[in-house]
C-alpha cells in the first residue's frame, strides 16, 4: 500500500465494569484489558465502528505512526537525573562510550 | 464510631441508597465535559475516516487541500485536535449549523409531530467519503452538547416521575452512557 496508513491511538479511560457484555467484548477485541492501556489501530471503518461502540469509555486521537510497547514505555520513563562520567575501575581520562 | 466506616444508614441497613434529587454544579460541569468529550471523539473518528478515504483515493494533492488553513490568530489545528473539544471548534466553521427546526425536533419542542427523525440513507457517495452509518446516524440524530437545552442535559424523561422528568444522574451508569434524546413533547 503506497498511501501512508494513519492510526487511531486509543486509550481506555473508564472501565466497562457493570456495562453490557457487548462493550466488554469490544474492549477485548480492541486489546484494551485495563484502564490507561493504549493501543494503536489503523484508520479503517471497522475500527471506527468498534471505537464508536465504546466512545464513552475511551480517548481517541489520530496519529501518523503506531508506537510499539517498548517505545511507549521509554516515553513513560522519567529522566534518570544523572549521567555516568567514568565507570568504576576505569582509568582517569577514559570516557564512557555512548551506547 | 467515626471515620469512613461509621455506622450510617446505607452501610448498616442494606436497602437504603440515597441519590440526591438534584445534580450539584460540579457534577453538572463534569457531565458537560463528558458530553463534549464524546462529541469530540465522534468528530475525530469522522475526520480521520474522511481523510483516510481522501488520501487513499488520491494520494498526494487532496491531503493538503483537505487540511484546514491555519490562521495566525487561532490556535494551530494540531493543538486543537489534541485538546478536549478542540475538534468541535475545528469543525464549527466547516459543518453546517443545524436549523432551528432541526433543533426543535431534537429538543422535543416542535409543533409538528409528523416530522420524523430520519436517518439519511448511506449512499454510495457517502461511502466513498469513508464515513460509516453509525457516525452519520449519530450526527443526524444526536444534538451536540452546545445544541442541547439545559433541561435535556441534566434531566430525562421518566413516565413515573412527577412532571415526567427526573435528574439524568438517576440513570444507572449515567456517566458512561449517552442519554441525550427524550420523547417529543416531554
Amino acid at each position: 500500500m503506497s498511501t501512508p496508513t494513519r492510526f487511531f491511538r486509543i486509550t481506555l479511560l473508564r472501565s466497562a465494569i457493570g456495562l453490557p457484555t457487548r462493550s466488554t467484548g469490544v474492549l477485548k477485541a480492541l486489546g484494551l484489558h485495563r484502564r490507561l492501556r493504549t493501543v494503536y489501530h489503523p484508520v479503517t471503518p471497522d475500527v471506527a465502528g468498534q471505537v464508536f461502540a465504546v466512545k464513552e469509555l475511551v480517548d481517541v486521537q489520530e496519529v501518523d505512526r503506531a508506537l510499539s510497547d517498548k517505545e511507549m514505555k521509554e516515553l513513560r520513563q522519567p529522566d534518570t537525573g544523572f549521567y555516568v562520567e567514568r565507570r568504576a575501575g576505569a582509568k582517569q581520562g577514559e570516557t564512557v562510550e555512548e551506547a | 464510631m467515626f471515620g469512613a466506616f461509621k455506622p450510617s444508614a446505607p452501610l448498616s441497613g442494606g436497602l437504603l441508597w440515597k441519590i440526591p434529587w438534584r445534580l450539584s454544579p460540579p457534577q453538572k460541569l463534569r457531565h458537560r465535559r463528558r458530553m463534549r468529550r464524546v462529541d469530540n471523539i465522534v468528530s475525530v473518528l469522522d475526520t480521520a475516516l474522511k481523510r483516510q478515504a481522501a488520501t487513499s483515493a488520491a494520494p498526494a494533492p487532496s491531503s493538503s487541500a483537505l487540511s484546514p488553513p491555519a490562521s495566525s490568530s487561532s490556535p494551530a489545528p494540531s493543538d486543537l485536535s489534541r485538546a478536549a473539544g478542540g475538534h468541535q471548534r475545528l469543525l464549527a466553521s466547516t459543518t453546517p449549523t443545524p436549523t432551528a427546526a432541526q433543533n426543535a425536533v431534537r429538543n422535543g419542542r416542535d409543533t409538528l409531530p409528523t416530522t420524523k427523525r430520519t436517518t439519511p440513507p448511506i449512499t454510495a457517495a457517502l461511502r466513498n467519503e469513508g464515513t460509516i452509518k453509525l457516525i452519520e446516524r449519530w450526527k443526524a440524530e444526536m444534538p451536540t452538547e452546545q445544541e442541547m437545552l439545559p433541561r435535556d442535559k441534566y434531566s430525562m424523561f421518566d413516565r413515573k416521575a412527577k412532571g415526567y422528568r427526573k435528574g439524568v444522574h438517576k440513570l444507572p451508569k449515567w456517566t458512561r452512557v449517552s442519554q441525550r434524546l427524550n420523547p417529543p413533547g416531554f
